[in-house]
């Protein structure tokens, strides 16, 4: 209970402080210009949506950090004078008492914060050119709330220990904004809020490329499949999609193309392929929402044509049944391993990529090359110089690359079927390998958080009032 | 049983301050001890350590038979605190400042309500019950205090300087609450003005120098100066009040007497009842048409003792390092039982 009235009590406090009332109307402002000035300009010329949400979040590390920071570096030093006569005398613990402040600023910042990021995550979301995923948004959002946590944990940490707000607003000044980067410098980027600043708009865009993931041509149409959802401008225009025939030296050029957003699929029309044949689709300048071109390592795929749908379903009705009853009487008889292989994870070096399988694949797809599309930054295609498979660890080591150190490897397998001889899931063929790993910042944040935390209440423990 | 008991309470401010020194004492249920000493003797340090405010460099205070530490709640619980001239949270009102404390004592709501607003009209806050505390005079502050320190119904109140900042009305108030709160609770005050702990107080420690240097009833204490001072408040013409003090001078009981203007400090025999030759020089005051406007004898003897304690402590000189030692070991004792001790 007296815990409860403490934030209770504190929050009440808060909500009268002007150092907060004028944090709010500054931030209403500055959100709803910004906002309002982004969205406008995203009508002109879209916006990718990690950038407009980035820009959001990044102000509370940069520019509201530092009214965080009085709000929260003066949460006991301002109160010095009155904790023993009017709180402390009490039946109350010092424990609780800090604790309270420790919450109370906690709730309120990230209260603020949160509301801030959810609004322009909403906005982002559904105004502005789609680069972002469900969990690259919350995982920005998240990360930068926990860096904040962080801020107002160490702000009332040298509140405590300094016992003057002056002293504890510049000591947490200097050790958010001139520290950061000696962190960075040290090796310690994880600890660095400028470093998270840099990465922001990485770790709030979906590290994938469009990729093109299958294909089905009938004589009048092709629908091409890819691997996520496209910019429609882009997807519909049919000069983007060269077709080729092997007996025909002249490319064919669909008449319309037509993207349906729900399947990420594009039906190529207007077409006259002759059926049986082979047809090659290599498509260009197609891109997500968001700008990222279609990666050249996979941007074409080969079908066959097949019979329009009008000859097949001439089938009889006891022909199928016939054929049903074929396909479960042979199902009977040999009970095989249907399960296709998936790519489970890669993690890469600067010169080697590590890529495990689901189960165990066979041993001449798994060493041979051209099973591999790797991309470093994804979209730039890094050729592998040997494939060397370990089928206890199922696991394939490409080595020979070199790759920049902060930039995300994608691996993308092909033409790999298991020890039974299942070609690898469509759905499961690709992973990516990301030096910044949200884990590390999770840490990076969120252990000294706890630790200052800590501080702030064995500090007070100890402390003459 | 003893409420209050501490063993060597010692603090030093960062090596460089003594502000107590071994303090040994002890107050049994239901007194009422006044903490008595110069500004700057270390009484509000002694008040401080004694409920967990503050962190001993040496020895220990218990409460309640049980050792006081800085998260020592469940015991501040039992205890009503009336700091020096209190600072309370400048934008709560009253109202809100004492629900907030109600509910830190685990009060509910329907008690708590009630009670808060019965000790707003006792302390005469009524009109400014909803005015932030920022706003208050420091004799409204005070009075805001001891409604707080009240709102618990504690077992022990310390008051540190309760009158401190309070108008003559607001002093007087005060001293009988403490009088009245006295007679079924223990009750710890500390000032440094002689007469208030001498009209409320049973038992009396003063302090000198962060050390307690005398600790025992107040009747003890006026015994141990072994002075009958008698101050008379007179009125009369010069050439009469001469005439009276030439009269004095040759009264049998009385040693002898100094005139201060229309005061009158007459010394009477010492280890004598002083009534009969004070009945004698009131009928020679009335004889010659001398008008007595007071009599007053304790608070001149209470300065005196505390004087002259002060005085004792200063004129030991080096020996004092005896006093330090434990009491069994030389008879210092602080406790508070009955008993005649005085530290020395």
């Amino acid at each position: 209970m007296a815990s409860l009235a403490l934030l209770k009590a504190d929050l009440n406090a808060l909500s009268k402080s002007w150092v907060l009332r004028g944090w709010l109307i500054a931030l209403g402002l500055t959100e709803f210009f910004l906002l309002s000035g982004a969205l406008i300009r995203n009508r002109i010329m879209p916006m990718p949506a990690s950038e407009l949400l980035g820009a959001q979040l990044v102000a509370f590390l940069f520019v509201w950090s530092t009214i965080i920071i009085v709000l929260s570096a003066g949460s006991v030093s301002l109160e010095t004078d009155i904790i023993s006569d009017s709180i402390l005398s009490r039946a109350c613990t010092r424990t609780q008492y800090i604790a309270s402040k420790l919450f109370s600023r906690a709730i309120v910042v990230l209260g603020v914060y949160l509301l801030t990021a959810g609004i322009a995550g909403f906005f982002a979301w559904r105004y502005a050119a789609s680069d972002m995923t469900l969990t690259t948004l919350t995982t920005g959002i998240g990360v930068v709330g926990l860096a904040l946590l962080l801020l107002v944990m160490l702000g009332v940490a040298f509140s405590v220990l300094f016992n003057n707000t002056i002293v504890a607003v510049i000591g947490m000044l200097l050790l958010w904004y001139v520290a950061s980067p000696v962190f960075s410098f040290l090796g310690a980027d994880y600890l660095s809020p400028s470093s998270l600043m840099r990465n922001m708009p990485r770790i709030l865009k979906d590290p994938n490329v469009p990729q093109v993931m299958d294909a089905t041509a009938t004589a009048s149409s092709i629908v091409v499949t890819f691997s996520k959802r496209l910019d429609p401008d882009k997807a519909e225009l049919p000069d983007n999609y060269q077709l080729e025939l092997p007996n025909s030296s002249a490319p064919v050029l669909p008449t319309a193309a037509a993207y349906d957003k729900t399947k990420d699929t594009v039906t190529l029309s207007g077409l006259k392929l002759p059926e049986g044949e082979k047809v090659k689709v290599t498509v260009r300048g197609v891109t997500d929402p968001g700008g990222s071109v279609i990666s050249p390592a996979a941007d074409s795929v080969t079908a066959t044509v097949q019979v329009e749908q009008k000859e097949a379903n001439k089938v009889t009705v006891k022909n199928a049944i016939k054929e049903v009853k074929k396909t479960a009487a042979s199902e009977k008889v040999v009970e095989k391993d249907r399960t296709p292989p998936r790519v489970l994870r890669c993690t890469a070096t600067t010169s080697s990529l590590k890529v495990v399988f689901s189960k165990d694949i066979d041993g001449k797809d798994a060493e041979d090359l051209a099973s591999y599309i790797v991309e470093s930054p994804p979209g730039t295609p890094r050729e592998p110089r040997a494939a060397t498979y370990n089928r206890t660890t199922r696991t394939t080591l490409l080595s020979g690359f070199t790759f920049a150190d902060s930039d995300p490897v994608k691996v993308t397998v092909k033409d790999l079927k298991d020890t039974h001889g299942n070609m690898i899931s469509t759905g499961g063929n690709s992973a990516t390998y990301s030096e910044v790993t949200t884990w590390k910042y999770v840490l990076g944040f969120g252990i000294p958080a706890i630790l200052a935390a800590l501080l702030a209440v064995l500090g007070f423990a100890r402390r003459d009032l | 049983m003893a409420i209050v008991e501490t063993s060597n309470l010692t603090k030093i401010y960062g090596g460089r301050l003594i502000a107590v020194n071994g303090v040994n004492l002890r107050v049994e249920e239901g007194c009422t001890f006044g903490l008595l000493g110069p500004n700057g003797a270390g009484k509000t340090t002694l008040l401080k350590l004694l409920l967990g405010l503050q962190l001993p460099t040496a020895g220990k205070a218990s409460l309640f038979g049980e050792r006081v530490t800085p998260n020592a709640a469940h015991l501040r619980q039992r205890v009503g605190y009336l700091p020096t001239n209190p600072k309370f949270p400048p934008t709560m009102s009253p109202i809100s400042y004492l629900d907030l404390i109600g509910q830190l004592f685990g009060m509910a709501k329907e008690e708590r309500t009630p009670r808060l607003a019965s000790l707003i009209r006792a302390v005469d806050l009524l009109p400014a019950a909803s005015r932030p505390i920022k706003t208050f005079s420091t004799g409204m502050t005070t009075r805001l205090g001891i409604a707080a320190s009240l709102i618990n119904d504690p077992e022990l109140l310390i008051w540190d300087e309760p009158t401190a900042g309070l108008d003559p009305a607001g002093r007087k108030y005060t001293l009988d609450l403490i009088r009245e709160i006295g007679k079924t609770r223990t009750v710890i005050v500390s000032s440094h003005i002689l007469s208030d702990i001498d009209r409320v107080c049973d038992y009396v420690g003063i302090m000198h120098d962060g050390k307690l240097i005398y600790c025992d009833s107040v009747k003890v204490l006026k015994q141990t100066i072994g002075r009958n001072n008698v101050e008379i408040e007179v009125d009369g013409s010069e050439l009469l009040l001469d005439d009276f003090s030439r009269k004095l001078e040759t009264m049998p009981g009385i040693m002898g007497f100094e005139r201060k203007g229309g005061y009158l400090d007459v010394r009477f025999l010492p280890d004598t009842m002083i009534a009969e030759p004070l009945s004698r020089l009131l009928a020679l005051a009335s004889e010659m048409h001398v008008e007595i406007l007071s009599i007053s004898s304790t608070k001149a003897q209470t300065e005196d003792a505390f004087i002259h304690l002060l005085e004792v402590d200063q004129s030991d000189g080096f020996s004092r390092a005896y006093s330090s030692l434990p009491p069994a070991a030389h008879g210092v004792a602080g406790a508070i039982e009955g008993g005649s001790q005085r530290a020395e």
